[in-house]
């Protein structure tokens, strides 16, 4: 089975992400996913159609925390008496921005670091992984503290902040795959035929590693998401005016017994994003499998 | 592949019981804390019942080494081991503890007169059985200790800085001498722990078990969990509890939930949203703080924007002090938790001075703010922000990263941005804030402090405000002169008239923008006794004044 | 394989050293001054200069920054890691002494996501695309995108104070307050903890099965007439398990560093509670002790799982150049 993808893939090299994409298509919830995904972005980008409140200035104190359904309020108003819908759909913005961008930085990096210590072992690799074991037992507020003061506040350093403490678990997941993977028969007949290294890792190698890495991405854009929150809270982010759906969820954090909603209309916000992703992931996964498209 | 699937479901099932099991016998129990009791339930056989109270506390302790303990939660604990020569109660008033009374010869001399019944903790390695009282010379000894660089003492330079010399009179009469008259000298006494000398000849490690004359005896310390006291039953007063359990709580919605849960029965704080479900209950109660904690929003003078005394005028103008509080304080449980501040001395302090304050503290007028910042030269730029010379009016708020001084930066930025000033509110964390305060790296900030006698000193006296938590960098030699003399004056009348001069002049001076007096709420179940009258927990829960015990 | 583990032990020598260096220059360079914390850690305590200076030269922070390093050390050479600024305790004892705790919590986290996730994951392979499949991606997006300390006071606020059959806080130890009460202790944390890890784990078991569900020799196990339960348990199961372990191994390791929020929540004096307060108050030599100890666990850790793997599949070879 596995020997006929690289047959076809030699024969005809377009032909196979041809395939992929037409695969992914046939799938009906990444293709929800992937409208579910477009629906918020648009959401969030155009939010000066969809709302006519500023998320910052109106400010109503003396309107705070009105439930949602509220004539003029549709998700209510927050502790500060600002409208819920147009700080979700603007903290969107910098929500979305942060989480993908983490996922997909901190994987490209991992991916990359893992393929190489795992395809090449030896020397490399151990040197590479003691790196990844250094950075995963640093504390992370230590490195995010000290980022803070080298690099200044913004929303920016919050991303490269994050990427910087995520890539190591991408490495070692990567690494395990890819040690899996090199033993299998094709990858030692690409050696035999006399492919270059880099050919065999990402053509041979890496699409059939994708599934645990595709999986590991999309499900850390969640994560990714809360923890900038919290690293605005160490006053790393920029101005804690602006909205951000984790800023939103912590800040309802005291009000989870009377006011639930400051905290689940912005949980639901993240989780939809997640789903989305998770959704396309699944897609992009079961296209790369070659098992599933008979 | 049903069979699968059949056996799979029950092997899901199988698991849920598994994780399920261990509450299942709990639960048919009936008893909803029958695993850690609190007070009566601990099924003493007949006779007395134990009088344990649990005191929920969200700091974690730092050290319970007497000499150097400086944090709330150390001093919440060890206030009940050690003895001072005098306390002060949490507004702001001397009561009696080793002291029984005192009196100023002249402004340099204090003369104490101390108990003869008060013995050192026994049942400990220190001290065995054996009672041992503690003398004037002990008190000697102490403070002797205390100055010596090498036991380490955080009193070391507040205790040396000012104390000439100590006399002992008699065994129950003792004599300090200051360099110069000090109003508040009993306030740093009182900070002075007396831990047994003995303790320090021996090399006794106060650290791991304190020992000291106080009410109750220490048992135990699990860190981050718990500390256990007892009974001392050779204290003067018979203490009113058995046993005292200090649980530490880190988190303060989990704090209201463990008191309206009955698992303690005092809580160091009650947030805002937690006071209307607090008070629901039947059994419990809420105290506020004696005295209001003083916040304030600061400039920095080294800043050039800042330096300008209308800019600031305009920034304080530009704010709705009032309605701020309302929103940050608003309460299910209508419960007046801050009261607007138009001065920086706790309104229970002595300098008070509302009615001096209300006519130099700006008040609320944001038409009144653009036009004075359009006589600066100011226009409104395309963004809708202020801007001369192509630099845009523009500043960064910092202020702690917890309510309520976030949410007062968050609020107070947004206010300045409506008029057109892009203040950026920056909530930071807390080791970062404090020493970029001390550095100098801050341009306005939100902070609270100040709320103790000597407040006025650290938030305005341009050197010994300097490199501190407060430092505004602001130099002004008159009111400086004015504190000086206030401090040094012994009557009371005559050092208030001072104190409300000198806090006057800074307002006028838009020094800072006061903001509010927080009068924090206590938490607390209705069977502790004696507790309301002097809500505070850095003074003994046995002394001279009060006694505290459960129903 | 001995040699090879002996390989691995011997790197960890090197790895603490470049660690502890590191950390101590990351923590030179961070903001934040341990005198200033000790003096006053309510924002109503004031000091003056004179009495941060005399702080600062008790706690010996007035020396160089590469004399503290050298000091450093040669103490922790000689497995001395120091002295807390804040408890003056030291600090190995303390970490030693936090682990039991953190150890039981982690544990049982670990062994309830399993228990979810195993099953749901096979289930969700075996059915793919059916309702069992999307119930369990739903699951799975939900438990990382609500943070932890939603998870916990949700159940804190339903099972302690709605229902009161759980306490709210606390740790008990079995022999001391007796098993009932270190069960009812644990339970909430552990699940509150769980969560996230059960999560993963199923999508990632999910994923797995269905590469291996597909490969040649399932394939040929079934062509052999094999039953499905033997085939999923005997034949596929052990090769879908390496990335699951390679996730477990991480999160094993950061959750021995403490769930900084979970044990917060629910007042549980672990490891990470100490991480916090020590980083909070910048208590450095607590700080450096923790890191390093942290590193050591993970360095075994990720040898362990390198080995786990090793078995799972023996076509892995360690130890090949």
């Amino acid at each position: 089975m596995a020997k006929e993808t690289r047959s076809k893939e030699q024969v005809k090299a377009t032909s196979y992400w041809q395939d992929i994409s037409r695969q992914f298509r046939k799938n009906k919830l990444a293709l929800v996913g992937l409208v579910l995904l477009l629906t918020i972005i648009i959401l969030c980008a155009g939010a000066p159609l969809f709302t006519s409140y500023d998320p910052v200035t109106d400010m109503e104190l003396m309107d705070m925390l009105l439930p949602p359904g509220t004539q003029g309020h549709i998700l209510g108003t927050d502790d500060c008496g600002r409208d819920v819908w147009s700080r979700l759909l603007y903290g969107g913005r910098t929500s979305m921005l942060t989480g993908l961008v983490v996922a997909l930085l901190a994987s490209a990096v991992g991916i990359l670091v893992g393929c190489v210590s795992g395809y090449f072992g030896g020397l490399i690799d151990n040197l590479l992984m003691r790196v990844t074991d250094i950075m995963m037992s640093f504390p992370f507020l230590v490195i995010a503290i000290a980022l803070m003061a080298v690099l200044g506040s913004s929303q920016k350093n919050v991303i490269i902040a994050l990427a910087i403490v995520s890539w190591p678990q991408f490495a070692r997941l990567t690494r395990s795959q890819v040690l899996f993977v090199k033993e299998q028969e094709y990858v030692e007949a690409a050696q035999v035929a006399g492919f270059g290294s880099c050919r065999i890792i990402f053509c041979h190698i890496l699409p059939n590693c994708m599934g645990p890495l595709v999986i590991q991405t999309t499900l850390s854009v969640g994560g990714a998401i809360l923890s900038a929150a919290s690293l605005n809270f160490l006053g790393l982010g920029g101005d804690a005016t602006l909205p951000d759906w984790g800023v939103m969820l912590n800040q309802g954090r005291s009000y989870m017994q009377n006011y639930p909603y400051l905290t689940t209309i912005p949980g639901i916000a993240i989780s939809l994003t997640v789903l989305a992703v998770n959704w396309i992931g699944d897609g992009i996964r079961d296209a790369f499998d070659p098992k599933l498209r008979a | 592949m049903k069979k699968f699937t059949r056996i799979l479901s029950l092997l899901l099932t199988a698991c849920l019981l598994a994780s399920c099991a261990p509450q299942a016998p709990s639960s048919s129990s009936g008893s909803p804390n029958s695993s850690k009791p609190s007070g009566a339930q601990s099924g003493e056989p007949a006779g007395k019942e134990e009088k344990v109270m649990t005191i929920g506390t969200q700091y974690s302790i730092a050290t319970l080494n007497p000499l150097k303990a400086t944090a709330d939660g150390d001093r919440y604990v060890l206030c009940n081991i050690y003895e001072s020569l005098v306390e002060y109660d949490s507004a702001g008033k001397f009561v009696p503890g080793f002291a029984q009374s005192w009196e100023t010869e002249d402004d340099h001399t204090w003369v104490f007169h101390l108990k003869d019944n008060s013995y050192w903790q026994t049942g400990n390695d220190l001290f065995k059985d054996e009672k041992v009282p503690v003398t004037a010379n002990d008190v000697k000894q102490i403070f002797e200790m205390t100055m010596d660089e090498a036991n380490e003492s955080a009193q070391r330079v507040a205790v040396s800085s000012n104390l000439e010399s100590i006399e002992v009179v008699d065994d129950t009469t003792i004599k300090f001498i200051t360099k110069t008259p000090d109003a508040y000298f009993l306030s740093t006494l009182a900070n002075v722990y007396l831990f047994p000398p003995k303790a320090i000849e021996t090399g006794f490690d106060l650290t791991k078990f304190p020992v000291g004359s106080g009410p109750y005896k220490f048992v135990k310390y699990a860190t981050d969990d718990e500390v256990v006291l007892e009974k001392n039953a050779d204290f003067a007063i018979e203490p009113g509890l058995d046993e005292v359990v200090f649980k530490i709580i880190p988190d303060k919605s989990v704090l209201a939930i463990s008191l309206q849960n009955n698992e303690i029965d005092l809580a160091t704080t009650v947030m805002p949203n937690d006071l209307a479900s607090v008070l629901a209950k039947e059994d419990l109660t809420v105290v506020a703080n004696a005295s209001g904690w003083y916040r304030y929003m600061g400039f920095n003078f080294d800043n050039e924007l800042f330096q300008d005394p209308d800019i600031r005028r305009a920034v304080c103008m530009a704010i709705d002090v009032d309605s701020a509080i309302a929103a940050t304080f608003r309460n299910d449980a209508n419960v007046d938790i801050a009261v607007r501040a138009y001065g920086p001395i706790p309104l229970e302090f002595v300098g008070a001075d509302e009615e001096a304050w209300k006519k130099v503290t700006p008040a609320y007028d944001p038409e009144g703010a653009k036009a004075l910042i359009e006589s600066k030269g100011y226009t409104l730029n395309a963004n809708g922000i202020y801007e001369k010379d192509g630099q845009e009016l523009t500043f960064t708020l910092k202020s702690a990263n917890y309510d309520p001084n976030m949410k007062f930066g968050i609020i107070v930025s947004t206010e300045l941005k409506k008029i057109g000033i892009n203040c950026v509110s920056q909530p930071t964390e807390w080791a970062t804030l404090l020493s970029d305060l001390k550095a100098g790296n801050k341009e306005a900030f939100i902070m609270g402090g100040g709320s103790t006698l000597t407040g006025m000193n650290s938030l305005f006296h341009s050197v010994k405000s300097k490199g501190g938590s407060h430092a505004l960098n602001y130099v002004n030699l008159e009111l400086d002169v004015k504190l000086d003399q206030a401090f040094a004056t012994m009557d009371e009348t005559a050092r208030a008239a001072l104190l409300s001069e000198a806090s006057c002049i800074a307002m006028e001076d838009c020094a800072e923008l006061p903001l509010f007096f927080e009068y924090a709420q206590w938490g607390m179940n209705k069977r502790v006794q004696d507790f309301e009258q002097t809500p505070a927990l850095y003074f003994s829960l046995t002394n001279s004044q009060r006694n505290i015990t459960v129903k | 394989m001995r040699t090879y583990i002996i390989k691995r032990l011997l790197q960890a020598i090197p790895t603490l050293l470049v660690i502890s260096f590191l950390i101590f220059s990351l923590l030179y360079i961070t903001p934040g001054d341990p005198v200033l914390i000790m003096l006053g850690t309510s924002d109503n305590q004031t000091m003056t200069e004179e009495e941060y200076q005399a702080a600062k030269h008790d706690m010996g922070l007035d020396r160089p920054m590469l004399a503290r390093y050298g000091e450093f050390l040669t103490g922790a050479l000689r497995g001395d890691l120091g002295k807390s600024y804040i408890t003056d305790e030291d600090v190995f004892d303390t970490i030693v002494s936090k682990m039991p705790a953190t150890l039981i919590l982690t544990l049982a986290a670990i062994l309830i996501a399993l228990m979810i996730s195993i099953p749901l994951g096979i289930l969700a392979a075996i059915r793919h695309n059916s309702i069992w499949d999307t119930l369990a991606t739903f699951l799975a997006t939900i438990g990382t995108s609500l943070p932890k300390f939603w998870f916990g006071l949700v159940l804190i606020i339903f099972f302690s104070q709605n229902l009161h059959w759980l306490p709210s806080q606390g740790i008990a130890y079995p022999l001391e307050d007796g098993w009932l009460a270190f069960f009812r202790h644990l339970i909430l944390p552990a699940a509150s903890l769980s969560l996230g890890l059960a999560a993963t784990q199923t999508r990632m078991i999910r994923s797995s099965m269905l590469d291996v569900l597909g490969q040649d020799y399932v394939r040929f196990a079934r062509s052999k007439g094999l039953k499905e339960r033997a085939v999923i348990i005997g034949h596929a199961m052990k090769n879908a398990m390496i990335p699951v372990v390679t996730v477990i191994g991480s999160e094993f390791g950061s959750l021995l560093g403490g769930a900084v929020v979970t044990e917060t929540i629910f007042s549980w004096p672990g490891i990470g509670r100490l991480a916090m307060n020590s980083i909070n108050k910048r208590d450095y030599p607590m700080i450096q002790g923790n890191t390093l100890v942290m590193c050591a666990i993970f360095l075994t850790i990720n040898l362990l799982v390198d080995i786990v793997c090793a078995w799972l599949n023996p076509k892995i070879r360690l130890d090949k150049q």
